[in-house]
């Protein structure tokens, strides 16, 4: 049997995301302070931020791989979806902060628009600071911002991947704000080198509004997505789609009187109601068949984890009953073209328009001339007579033709054996 | 030519069955007979209360509504009307009986139980699956599937599933578990496949029950119909019935002409 990389693993991931942000937030302190840059410190102090993101990944993964128990039926998976939810939030607020960094270092170029919006919005503005770096030190800072982007980059592929190959969405949305603090890094790797290349550190924040964009885009989906599972939002309405057409394509499937999806963590839950006239032997059957095509489409829409709560229910049985008039010799019996002719009635129970059971009946003496009564009280719905004819109603009774006067042919007796 | 006999009736399940016969008919391209049950007695009563001409008047009704179903499916096929019983009175080994309580019965032709299906394939399936073990009812089966597949374009899935070999690792695939009457009889179905240009795959388990592994079998690779043959010597329990009482896709029991 294959078996996931040991490098895959959960825990040996977040392992080297905490020994990364232990690495970054040495260097860009140490690096910070000696250059007295605020921009690399503020950014080393978001990475304390980060390291204890990463440690409570590393909690919320351990604890959404506890087994399904009978307090947690459907495990604790859900836990990830608040942490990818509160990841979202954090990476909004984070993209807004950068976005007015950015804003308010472009309008430092036009001082009158600059001192007219700090006016207007005299509180939370960030006051983006020039770099002071000496040329002893400037190889340094490029050193330990590349590094850090490129780290960045790196290992958040790498959480990915994991998180992926193992179910795990708080891991994943780490691994996207990792991503984004790369973006980050970058952006202020370029500023600093358009600064020190061309003297224009303006380019830093045209590049971090596109930045900020990107991050904001990923904090809202991260959120969004977090609150969808919170909230079992549905799977949406393309996949239920898909669902439906998955089991009205297996044999013994009627109708899909019910289709529920949402998501629990990263596994989707899909309940069913099957309805089937199948024998009951052959439920499980069509169960499995069903699980394993319903995983199968899932996976084509990339929800590789998926558990299936099929329940099956018995089509509807609408039940009426109907009469034949007949005529008998006392051996042979045939349904008569003319109720007038009729010496008895064949009564029937109908379950799905199949004859579940039938009587032969002779009119009552007492009822003679009143056949309509005799039908009523007997609750017949339909009066059928041989012969094609257009149907008629006799008081709430209706009369209709049946092609055949042969019992057999109308299903009132088996044909003969031959065996 | 492979002609298609249904029985007529008036019941959902009996227009269900007219409806796969009408369709098996026109992919085959052969003829559609639609029978309906010679009662003399009956006839006989009617004539008796003033109605002389019965059967003339029901053989009427009966192909205006054959027709009109027919019309209704959107195909072009002219059906033919007889009297009697198709299980004792179709005699041609080729020829197939569409019927769900005909299946359980040792006709001469062979039978498909449509299991509620208007037709064959109707969900989207293509495959037959022919289940095969060490006897000779799966080449006798084979012999009526293999020319149906050929005719339909439809691929096989050779099915057979066995008891495990004790002197073998667990992890041993399931062919190894195989008896070599079974293989012989593998490699007899694959060659009468390769003359008629039948696609073919084979599929060897270790299932629990033959029928159980039949159906999900059939179910798990899409086929849309299971042909099987009758043994010769079998008594009670034959697997064919147990595979008609479970199955939820159509199955095809070959005729006794070659059972």
């Amino acid at each position: 049997m294959k078996t996931r990389s040991r490098w895959l693993s959960p825990y040996v991931v977040m392992g080297a995301v905490l020994a990364m942000y232990g690495i970054k937030v040495a260097l860009k302190l140490a690096i910070g302070r000696e250059i007295n840059s605020p921009t690399i410190t503020g950014d080393g102090f978001h990475n304390v931020a980060d390291l204890f993101e990463a440690l409570i990944v590393l909690a919320v993964v351990a604890v959404s791989r506890l087994p399904p128990d009978e307090r947690y039926p459907f495990g604790r998976k859900n836990v990830e979806s608040i942490a990818r939810a509160c990841i979202g939030a954090g990476l909004l607020f984070t993209a807004l902060h950068f976005a007015a960094t950015s804003v308010m270092g472009l309008l430092g170029y036009a001082p009158g628009l600059e001192a007219a919006v700090r006016e207007a919005f005299p509180f939370a503005l960030p006051d983006p600071l020039p770099l002071r770096m000496g040329e002893d030190v400037v190889w340094w800072v490029l050193g330990v911002v590349f590094g850090s982007a490129l780290l960045s980059f790196v290992v958040s592929a790498y959480e990915i991947r994991a998180g992926k190959a193992g179910g795990h969405p708080s891991m994943v949305a780490d691994g996207q704000e990792t991503r984004s603090d790369g973006m980050i890094e970058t952006a202020i790797l370029v500023g600093i080198c358009a600064e020190y290349a061309f003297s224009a550190a303006w380019i830093e924040y045209p590049l971090g509004l596109g930045v900020a964009y990107l991050v904001a885009r990923t904090g809202r989906e991260l959120f969004s997505d977090g609150l969808a599972g919170l909230l079992q939002r549905s799977l949406g309405s393309e996949v239920e789609k898909a669902i439906r057409e998955e089991c009205l394509s297996t044999h013994g499937v009627r109708e899909v009187e019910q289709v529920k999806t949402f998501r629990v963590g990263s596994a989707a839950v899909c309940i069913l109601k099957i309805l089937t006239d199948a024998p009951a032997g052959s439920h499980d059957d069509i169960k499995k068949a069903l699980k394993k095509r319903l995983s199968a489409r899932l996976a084509e829409r990339e929800i590789d984890d998926a558990e299936f709560h099929l329940r099956f229910s018995r089509l509807p049985v609408p039940a009426e009953r109907v009469a034949y008039a007949a005529v008998t010799d006392g051996r042979a019996i045939a349904v008569a073209p003319e109720i007038d002719g009729a010496t008895h009635f064949i009564v029937c129970d109908m379950k799905r328009g199949e004859v579940a059971r039938w009587t032969l009946e002779a009119l009552p003496d007492a009822c003679e001339g009143r056949l309509l009564d005799w039908l009523v009280a007997k609750r017949v719905g339909t009066l059928y007579l041989f012969g094609d004819r257009p149907a008629t109603m006799l008081g709430p009774v209706r009369v209709a033709g049946v092609p055949s006067h042969c019992l057999r042919t109308l299903g009132l007796l088996e044909p003969p054996s031959i065996l | 030519m492979q002609n298609i006999h249904v029985r007529f009736g008036v019941s959902p399940s009996a227009r269900t069955e007219l409806a796969f016969a009408a369709d098996l008919a026109c992919r085959l391209r052969g003829g559609l007979f639609v029978w309906t049950e010679a009662d003399p007695e009956a006839d006989a009563l009617l004539e008796g209360f003033g109605e002389p001409s019965a059967p003339v008047r029901e053989s009427a009704c009966v192909s205006d509504r054959v027709r009109l179903q027919i019309a209704r499916m959107c195909i072009a096929l002219a059906a033919r009307f007889c009297r009697g019983d198709p299980r004792s009175a179709v005699r041609d080994g080729a020829s197939i009986v569409v019927g769900e309580g005909d299946a359980a019965a040792r006709p001469r032709a062979a039978v498909v139980a449509p299991k509620g299906e208007k037709a064959l394939g109707a969900r989207g399936a293509d495959g037959i699956c022919l289940p095969f073990a060490g006897g000779e009812s799966a080449v006798e089966a084979a012999a009526t599937a293999v020319p149906l597949a050929a005719r339909l374009g439809a691929p096989l899935l050779l099915y057979h599933t066995t008891w495990r070999e004790d002197g073998l690792p667990a992890a041993a695939p399931p062919e190894r578990h195989m008896t070599e009457e079974a293989s012989g009889v593998l490699a007899r179905i694959r060659a009468m496949a390769d003359l008629a240009g039948v696609r073919h795959r084979t599929r060897v388990e270790t299932a629990t029950t033959i029928a159980e592994g039949t159906v999900r079998a059939a179910l798990d690779e899409r086929c849309a119909l299971i042909a099987l043959a009758r043994g010769r010597h079998v008594g009670r329990g034959s697997y064919v019935d147990q595979v008609l009482a479970r199955s939820v896709i159509p199955v095809m029991v070959a005729g006794r002409s070659f059972a």
